[in-house]
C-alpha cells in the first residue's frame, strides 16, 4: 500500500489537481444550491404576497 | 430565379459601394498579414513556414468581420421581414446572402491572397494550393458566419458574441487548408486536404442554410 | 396546459430521483477518493501522477457528455418544442463547462511532469480546449438574448450546429496533430488498465454522474422558479396598474 503520505516528487501535481478538483466541484454544487434556495424563497414570498392569484392559475392548470 | 439574381446582385452592389465592406475586409486582411513579420521578425525561412497559416486566420478573421451587417442592416430597416414574406423560402434566402457575402468579401481576397503570400517569401510552388484551398475554404466560413450572424441578428454588442460563435466552429477549415498548402510546400500530396475542406464546406452549406434559416425566424416572430 | 403541466410533473420526479442522487454523490465520491488517493497503486511508469487520471478521464467523459445532453436538449427544444428542454439546456451548460475546465487543467498538471510541459498541442487538450470554447458560446447566446423563449430556441440551435461540430472538430485536430507530431509525446493509452485501477476509475465515473444529476436537478429547479417570479411579478405589477386605474 502506498497512500496518501507517500505521493513521492509528483505530491504538488496530484494534489494541486485534487485541490482544484474539490474546489470546482463544490464551488458550483454550492452555488447552484444556493440559487435554488433564494429563488424558492423570493417565490415563497410573492406567492404569499399574491395567494388569490395563485388558487386561480392552479384551478385553470386542472381544467 | 430573376428574385434570386436580383437580391444577389443588391447585395453584392451595397457591399462594394462606399461605405461598403468589401473594401474594409480587404484592408482589414492587408494589415492583418502586414503586421506578422513585425512580430515574428522579417526572417525568409520562419515567415515561409508561418505564411499559410498568416494568409488563412487573416483571411478568416477579415471575411467574419463583415458578418455582423449580413442580416443586421436588412433586420433594422424592415427589408428582411420583406423578403421572409416574399416568394423565396427562408433557407434559399440565406443561401443567396451568403453567397452575395462570400463574392464580396472572400472573392476579392483570393485576389490579393497571392500578392501578400509573396511577400511572406511563400514558395512558388505552394501557390496553387493556397488559391485552391482559399476557394474551397471560403466559402465554408461564409455558411457557418452566417449562422452566428444570424443567431445574433438585433443584439447589443453582437460582435463579440458573433466572433465567440464562429471561431471555434471555424477550426476544421483553418486546419485542412493550412495543412493543404504546408503539404505543397513540402511537395507532398495535397488532395486529401483540399477533399477534406470540400467536405467540411459542404456540410457547412447544408447546415448554415437550415441552422441561419431557423436562427432569423426567432427574430422575425 | 402541457406548458405547466410538465415542469410539475417533472419536480415530483426530481424530488423522488433528488436523495438518491445527492446520496449516491457524497458517498461514490467518499470511496472513490479514498480509493484514487490510499488504497491504489503507483504506476510503474507514471508514478502517483496515475491518480490524477481518476479525476482526469471522467470529467474529459463528462464534458463531453454534458455536451450530448445539452445538444438533445436543443434537438427536443427545436423539434417537439418541449418547454422542459431549454431549462435543461441552460441548467447543464455551466456544469459541463466546470467538467471541461476540470479536465483542461488536471491534464495539464499531469501533462508537466509526465511530458514536461504544462501544455502541449496534443489532438486531445486541443479538442477539449475547443469544447471549452463551445460551452462559453452557448452560455454567452443565453446571456446576450433578454427574451428566455428566443434565448432558448437561438441557444438551441448553437448547441446542435455545435454538436455536429464535435466529431468533424475531433477528426480534424487529430489529422492536424499527426502532421505536426511533436516527438516528445508519447501515447497515454497505450498498457492496458490493471484491476487495481478500475476500481478508482469506476468509482469517480459514478461520482460524477451523480454529481451531474444532483446539480442539474438544483439549476432546473432554480431556473423554474425564477421563471415563476418573473411570471408572478408582472402579474402583480398589472393587477396594481389595474387597481390603480380604477
Amino acid at each position: 500500500m502506498t497512500g496518501v503520505f507517500d505521493m513521492g516528487v509528483y505530491a504538488p501535481y496530484v494534489w494541486g489537481s485534487y485541490g482544484i478538483g474539490v474546489l470546482l466541484l463544490a464551488g458550483l454544487a454550492y452555488q447552484s444550491w444556493r440559487r435554488a434556495r433564494i429563488t424558492a424563497a423570493r417565490l415563497a414570498a410573492l406567492e404569499a404576497k399574491a395567494p388569490h392569484r395563485r388558487r386561480r392559475r392552479e384551478t385553470g392548470d386542472g381544467s | 430565379m430573376r428574385s434570386i439574381l436580383a437580391l444577389l446582385g443588391r447585395d453584392v452592389g451595397l457591399s462594394w459601394a462606399a461605405g461598403g465592406s468589401t473594401r474594409l475586409a480587404l484592408a482589414f486582411f492587408a494589415l492583418t498579414v502586414t503586421l506578422f513579420p513585425f512580430g515574428v521578425g522579417p526572417g525568409a525561412a520562419t515567415l515561409a513556414k508561418v505564411a499559410p497559416g498568416v494568409v488563412w486566420v487573416a483571411a478568416l478573421l477579415a471575411s467574419m468581420l463583415s458578418l455582423d451587417r449580413m442580416f443586421e442592416t436588412d433586420f433594422e430597416d424592415g427589408s428582411l421581414d420583406l423578403l421572409a414574406i416574399g416568394p423565396l423560402p427562408l433557407p434559399l434566402l440565406v443561401l443567396v446572402k451568403t453567397v452575395a457575402h462570400w463574392v464580396s468579401t472572400a472573392l476579392p481576397l483570393l485576389v490579393l491572397a497571392p500578392v501578400l503570400a509573396i511577400t511572406l517569401q511563400l514558395e512558388s510552388t505552394a501557390y496553387p494550393a493556397l488559391l485552391a484551398s482559399l476557394v474551397i475554404g471560403t466559402p465554408a466560413l461564409s455558411f457557418i458566419g452566417a449562422i452566428g450572424a444570424a443567431l445574433t441578428t438585433g443584439l447589443r454588442r453582437a460582435g463579440v458574441l458573433l466572433s465567440l460563435i464562429v471561431l471555434p466552429l471555424y477550426v476544421p477549415v483553418l486546419i485542412f487548408a493550412t495543412g493543404a498548402v504546408d503539404a505543397a510546400r513540402n511537395g507532398f500530396d495535397t488532395a486529401p486536404h483540399l477533399m477534406f475542406l470540400g467536405a467540411v464546406t459542404l456540410v457547412a452549406v447544408v447546415v448554415g442554410c437550415w441552422a441561419a434559416a431557423a436562427a432569423l425566424r426567432l427574430h422575425l416572430e | 396546459m402541457h406548458k405547466f403541466a410538465n415542469p410539475t410533473r417533472f419536480l415530483k420526479l426530481a424530488a423522488a430521483v433528488f436523495p438518491w442522487a445527492a446520496g449516491l454523490t457524497i458517498a461514490l465520491f467518499a470511496a472513490g477518493l479514498v480509493m484514487a488517493l490510499v488504497f491504489s497503486p503507483d504506476d510503474y511508469q507514471q508514478g502517483s501522477t496515475v491518480r490524477i487520471m481518476y479525476l482526469h478521464v471522467p470529467a474529459a467523459w463528462m464534458a463531453l457528455f454534458t455536451y450530448t445532453v445539452l445538444a438533445a436538449s436543443g434537438a427536443a427544444s427545436l423539434i417537439w418544442k418541449h418547454p422542459l428542454a431549454d431549462v435543461a439546456g441552460k441548467a447543464a451548460a455551466p456544469i459541463g463547462a466546470m467538467f471541461t475546465a476540470l479536465a483542461l487543467v488536471t491534464g495539464m498538471l499531469w501533462g508537466e511532469p509526465m511530458w514536461g510541459t504544462w501544455w502541449v498541442w496534443d489532438a486531445r487538450l486541443t479538442s477539449v480546449l475547443v469544447l471549452f470554447f463551445l460551452y462559453l458560446g452557448y452560455m454567452a447566446v443565453w446571456d446576450a438574448i433578454d427574451n428566455r423563449a428566443t434565448a432558448g430556441k437561438a441557444a438551441a440551435i448553437l448547441a446542435v450546429v455545435g454538436f455536429i461540430n464535435v466529431p468533424i472538430i475531433k477528426f480534424s485536430v487529430d489529422w492536424w496533430n499527426t502532421l505536426h507530431q511533436p516527438a516528445s509525446v508519447f501515447r497515454m493509452d497505450g498498457p492496458t488498465i490493471d484491476a487495481s485501477m478500475l476500481w478508482p476509475l469506476g468509482l469517480m465515473f459514478g461520482a460524477f454522474n451523480a454529481y451531474f444529476v444532483t446539480v442539474l436537478i438544483w439549476r432546473i429547479r432554480a431556473e423554474l422558479q425564477a421563471r415563476r417570479v418573473r411570471a408572478l411579478e408582472d402579474l402583480l405589477v398589472r393587477q396594481t396598474e389595474r387597481e390603480s386605474a380604477v
